[in-house]
């Protein structure tokens, strides 16, 4: 029952006027101070304080950080012995015959795939590290994260403090976690497996607790007027009906966790990140794309069993109780489980077939005829064919990019002062958010400044810039496409689906392969990760059009064009804009990454710090990575909500609310919309 | 004090005669007795303040909402007490009051001698799980419990061994009319069966307080109409208190005892039905008043006119000047041997042996009980085309007729 108190008139007058007073200021400021870049005078030493205060946390309180290492890294190695000593025949089938009983033949089948290439490539070890890596975790990011959300539901107060720290994690650079993380830990697992699980539990975490708090308040009033205690309340009613909300939660944490745990094989993480890493590093292409279809097999199936979609109504019921453990044992072998009972065959013939070839089976690592499928070559002639074949092609089209994007954009940032950024940062957020909150993005931008990082900020700007440009000129059509033709729709959305699987990391290899090292490189992989939020959600702002408005359309006689571009178009122009801003999300995160492959600006400074554990500058990266992502962000929101209600105040269907918390966060990973 | 002796039940006309036990119930548990004083809900960000302010005399602070300003009222033992309102009356925050579901600013709730307000938390639980049970506008079912684990949910809350309470909670399930569907979940039932579950689950507590609000709102009107039933038939077997918060007069008229009509926080008028109906104590309560069904609100004693009694031995001349001398109408004739029996002037002017004795006539007449309602006296009038007798204790307290019983449905323009 909170008073909402709106802006009086005079307000949006007041802020007209301080954008030009401000821009007046810029301008002369501008003139006086001459030097475009941001001057050393203005430098505060964020990274020296940052080096000074780890080190003497470190120093002094390794109790607080270490045992929790400790306890991952050794749970992570007794596992991986476990697992490493069943023989791999007996584990493979295992995994599918679970796979194949939980989720259905169709994965399971996806499984047997995956087992294939993975031996036939020799990677089975990395797998099986992959897969320790994974559940330990997971598991500790379950328990971490169901914890942190449920501190977050106890009060709004605590609530507010909780999503801000939630906030915060998910927008610092997730690559740029591994810098502190080294630092305390050294290279290794542990390091590894920790940044892992700070990286995966906020989704969590933030599922949790909404979905704790969602919880429809007339049942917690019913079982309240039933004399129900605090305890009985949270472990009876709140959390059994979070669960949905859990589930959900628990499927985006595990998907961050595999992006994290490919990604920290930069800091000697086990497992199948560590081929892609080394193979990219030696531009070994083909074994980079080896090992990028495991992982890719892996993410997809592991996404597919997690994901709350798939999971069947009868094991969400059977925990009720109601069932006892004999019935529901004899349940998996009745009509419908029968699979339960093939399954136990194949099981046995597999322990049988095992024990029979003894040793030449035991290890896949070491197939039996001893002929490993081989990526590279083929790949290399593939790459060699095509950058001959469409070598004038790709390199006239790389040379557009870099002529009339980057270059041609990056002498206008230099151009221009970093005081009339600033200002201008700092207008458009008083016009069309609110006074404080654009001073605040103003100072956002100049401390990027302070912390020495604006050449490189501008550098990466520059690629994310044309990146999105390129996003808009190939993924609005896409999307259009897909929203006119159902045949297109149905064939683009897998591909969607799969690319918004994979860890962004991957993304890499292609872009790589194309266009090789360096800048448009860069540009070409951060449109690939950013591209597909763009394409569904203009299909779904499309197709989500009122049908009735368009029967209307229809009985006067509107043609399609006519009906795409005056219904369609502005009426899912609110969902597209959402699109974009994942877009905007997801080319900020790639951006860093694509430093790997030659990209100048944060994640060069990241990834330098990251290899020379340079402390200082891998953190003024990252803040400076965080600070470019909220403004942005909060430019971007602000704008679009800005030309939303100037154009048409009228349209409140909104595709989502400005303020929900679960789509503002610069997450990584795109949502899908429902259609 | 039993209900029988307090106050007439309405709403009779469809109901099974025979009364229905609820089994588990424990008769020598009563109702809940309830007294309010004075109890305030404000809402804001300084209620103490604000209370101060009312109380001194003000009309409006400043910030703050006032859901529940000052009432006072009592619920006797058994009594069905109706709250009507429209939405935002507050109804529904006093109903939390009651129970502090919704903690109160200020007053006084009294149930059964105890000071609701000042109880702690753990007696409030014990209070909760033995005594009071609540059903809800949107059923509050828990969507991951099955029909007969939500029944049982207030058994398991306060430790009953499972196997008795899934025995009551089953028993419960049939008496409600949803054997069958005890594996099934919420989600699976239409929301006619979910209200039934809700009304299950606040039943199989044996509670001697029962509080509903808005329970049958979200329902179709046919279904609305049968659960009402419903919870009457099950209400007068059970001996709980009953507090139920509705929008819709029709519905507080025919489950009520007793109607209190709250607006903008406060009760402006509480008294039975009839009452309500007959004579609203103010404009707004009139509005609802002239909309409700007075056939099923208004008793035939209310509106049976004294009627003069004729004797039997009189002629038909006789009796015809006697009916003149009192202004026309009816009169009524006692014979010793048969049934009493009501005389018109027109009756008797048809007649053409006018010599001829008033106790040798014939006249079918139908006789209602005074606590009967007005169209049950209707329905009578209309098979016999005669005026009907109300029965008053140790003889008759007059008699209806057509006039008298369109008068009775129809509305006086506001005066």
């Amino acid at each position: 029952m909170s008073i909402r108190i709106s802006p009086a008139k005079g307000d949006n007058l007041f802020s007209n006027y301080g954008l030009l007073v401000l821009v007046g200021f810029a301008a002369v400021a501008a003139v006086v101070w001459g030097p475009h870049s941001f001057p050393d005078a203005l430098r505060i030493p964020v990274g020296n304080a940052f080096e000074v205060g780890f080190s003497s946390f470190a120093e002094t309180a390794p109790w607080a950080y270490e045992p929790f290492a400790a306890f991952l890294e050794q749970t992570f190695e007794g596992l991986l012995t476990t697992l490493s000593s069943i023989s791999p025949v007996i584990l493979s089938s295992a995994v599918v015959l679970a796979v194949a009983h939980f989720r259905g033949v169709k994965l399971a089948g996806l499984t047997v795939l995956l087992f294939a290439w993975v031996v036939l490539s020799g990677f089975w070890d990395y797998t099986v590290e992959t897969i320790a890596f994974m559940l330990v975790a997971v598991a500790a990011a379950f328990v971490l994260g169901i914890l942190v959300g449920l501190i977050g539901s106890f009060g709004p107060r605590i609530n507010a403090v909780v999503r801000l720290l939630l906030d915060a994690m998910q927008a610092f650079p997730a690559f740029a976690y591994l810098v502190p993380v080294v630092f305390l830990f050294g290279m290794g697992n542990a390091a590894a497996l920790v940044v892992t699980v700070i990286w995966a539990l906020p989704p969590l975490a933030r599922m949790t607790s909404v979905g704790l708090r969602n919880v429809s308040p007339e049942v917690v009033e019913a079982a309240t007027s039933l004399g129900t205690s605090r305890s009985q309340l949270l472990f009876g009613v709140k959390l059994p009906m979070a669960e949905p909300s859990i589930r959900a939660g628990s499927n985006q944490m595990i998907m961050y966790a595999i992006a994290m745990a490919t990604m920290a094989a930069m800091v000697g993480a086990a497992g199948l990140g560590a081929p892609i890493w080394s193979g990219l590093n030696r531009l070994a292409f083909g074994d980079a794309l080896q090992a990028g279809v495991a992982l890719v097999l892996v993410a997809v199936i592991i996404d597919r069993a997690s994901s709350p979609r798939t999971v069947k109504r009868s094991t969400i019921i059977q925990r009720d109780g109601s069932l006892s453990w004999r019935k529901r044992l004899r349940g998996l072998f009745r009509a419908p489980y029968g699979s339960a009972q093939i399954c136990l065959a194949l099981f046995l013939l597999t322990v049988f077939a095992s024990q029979v070839l003894r040793g030449r089976w035991q290890y896949f690592s070491d197939p039996p005829w001893g002929v490993p499928l081989r990526l590279r070559e083929p790949v290399e002639a593939a790459v060699f064919w095509a950058t001959t074949t469409w070598g004038p092609f790709l390199d006239s089209l790389s040379g557009l990019i870099q002529t009339y994007g980057l270059n041609l954009l990056g002498s206008f940032f230099a151009a221009t002062p970093w005081v009339v950024v600033v200002a201008v940062t700092a207008a458009i957020g008083i016009l069309t958010i609110g006074k404080v909150q654009g001073l605040f993005l103003g100072l956002g931008v100049a401390f990027i400044g302070c912390l020495g990082m604006w050449e490189s900020t501008v550098l990466t700007l520059t690629v994310v810039t044309v990146a999105l440009v390129l996003v808009i000129l190939i993924g609005f059509p896409l999307g259009v496409l897909m929203a006119m033709n159902d045949t297109a729709a149905a064939i683009i959305r897998p591909v969607l689906d799969v690319m918004q699987t994979l860890p962004i990391y991957l993304l890499i290899i292609p872009a790589v392969m194309l266009l090789g090292v360096g800048e448009v490189a860069a540009v070409l992989a951060t449109f690939i990760a950013a591209v597909p939020p763009m394409i569904r959600f203009t299909n779904a702002g499309l197709r989500g059009a009122d049908n009735e408005v368009i029967e209307a359309a229809q009985i006067f006689g509107a043609r399609p064009g006519q009906i795409l571009r005056q219904i369609r178009i502005p009426m899912g122009l609110q969902t597209m804009m959402v699109g974009l801003n994942q877009a905007l999300l997801l080319a900020l995160a790639m951006a860093v990454v694509s430093a790997m492959i030659g990209a100048p600006g944060l994640g060069a400074n990241i990834l330098t710090s990251v290899n020379r554990a340079l402390l200082g500058t891998g953190m003024e990266a990252g803040i400076a990575m965080f600070l470019l992502g909220v403004v942005l962000d909060r430019l971007f929101n602000g704008c679009a909500r800005f030309v939303a209600s100037a154009q048409h105040a009228s349209m409140t269907k909104v595709a989502r609310k400005p303020n929900d918390e679960t789509s503002s966060v610069p997450a990584t990973r795109a949502t899908a919309p429902s259609h | 004090m039993t209900k029988q002796v307090l106050s007439p039940q309405p709403g009779r006309l469809r109901l099974p005669t025979e009364q229905t036990r609820i089994p588990g119930n424990d008769p020598s548990v009563a109702g809940s007795t309830i007294e309010v004083e004075d109890l305030w809900k404000i809402y804001g960000p300084n209620p103490t303040r604000a209370l101060q302010e009312y109380r001194s005399g003000a009309s409006y602070v400043p910030g703050h909402m006032t859901a529940v300003r000052g009432v006072s009222f009592q619920v006797r033992p058994c009594e069905t007490f109706v709250v009507m309102g429209l939405s935002g009356s507050g109804k529904s925050t006093l109903i939390r009051c009651l129970t502090r579901l919704i903690e109160p600013t200020a007053g006084r709730v009294d149930i059964d001698g105890n000071h609701v307000l000042t109880l702690s938390n753990s007696q409030l639980s014990e209070q909760r799980r033995r005594d009071w049970a609540m059903v809800f506008q949107h059923f509050g079912l828990l969507p991951h419990r099955r029909v007969l684990q939500n029944v049982a949910y207030g058994l398991e809350v306060s430790g009953v061994p499972r196997r008795e309470r899934e025995e009551r909670a089953h028993r419960m399930v049939e008496l409600v009319g949803l054997s069958g569907t005890e594996n099934k979940y919420p989600s699976e039932l239409s929301g006619g069966m979910r209200q039934r579950v809700g009304l299950a689950r606040a039943l199989v507590q044996n509670p001697r307080l029962l509080l509903l609000d808005e329970p049958f709102s979200a329902l179709d009107p046919l279904i609305r109409a049968d659960l009402q039933d419903e919870l009457m038939r099950l209400a007068r077997g059970g001996s709980q208190t009953s507090v139920f918060i509705t929008h819709d007069l029709t519905e507080a008229l025919k489950v009520g005892d007793r109607i209190a009509i709250m607006r903008d926080g406060v009760l402006v008028q509480v008294g039975t039905p009839e009452e309500i109906v007959l004579n609203p104590a103010d404009d707004y309560v009139r509005r609802f008043a002239v909309e409700a069904p007075r056939a099923k609100v208004v008793r035939a004693a209310t509106i049976a006119q004294a009627v003069p009694e004729l004797s039997a031995g009189l002629s038909v001349d006789a009796a015809l000047t006697a009916l003149a001398q009192n202004g026309g109408g009816s009169a009524l004739v006692h014979p010793n041997a048969r049934a009493p029996f009501v005389v018109t002037a027109q009756d008797l002017l048809k007649l053409d042996g006018s010599r001829r004795t008033l106790g040798s006539l014939e006249f079918g007449t139908a006789t209602v009980d005074g606590d009967e309602l007005l169209a049950v006296v209707m329905q009578k009038l209309i098979d016999t085309g005669r005026p009907v007798l109300v029965k008053a204790p140790g003889g008759f307290m007059g008699a209806i007729d057509d006039s008298l019983a369109v008068r009775a449905l129809s509305v006086p323009s506001s005066s």
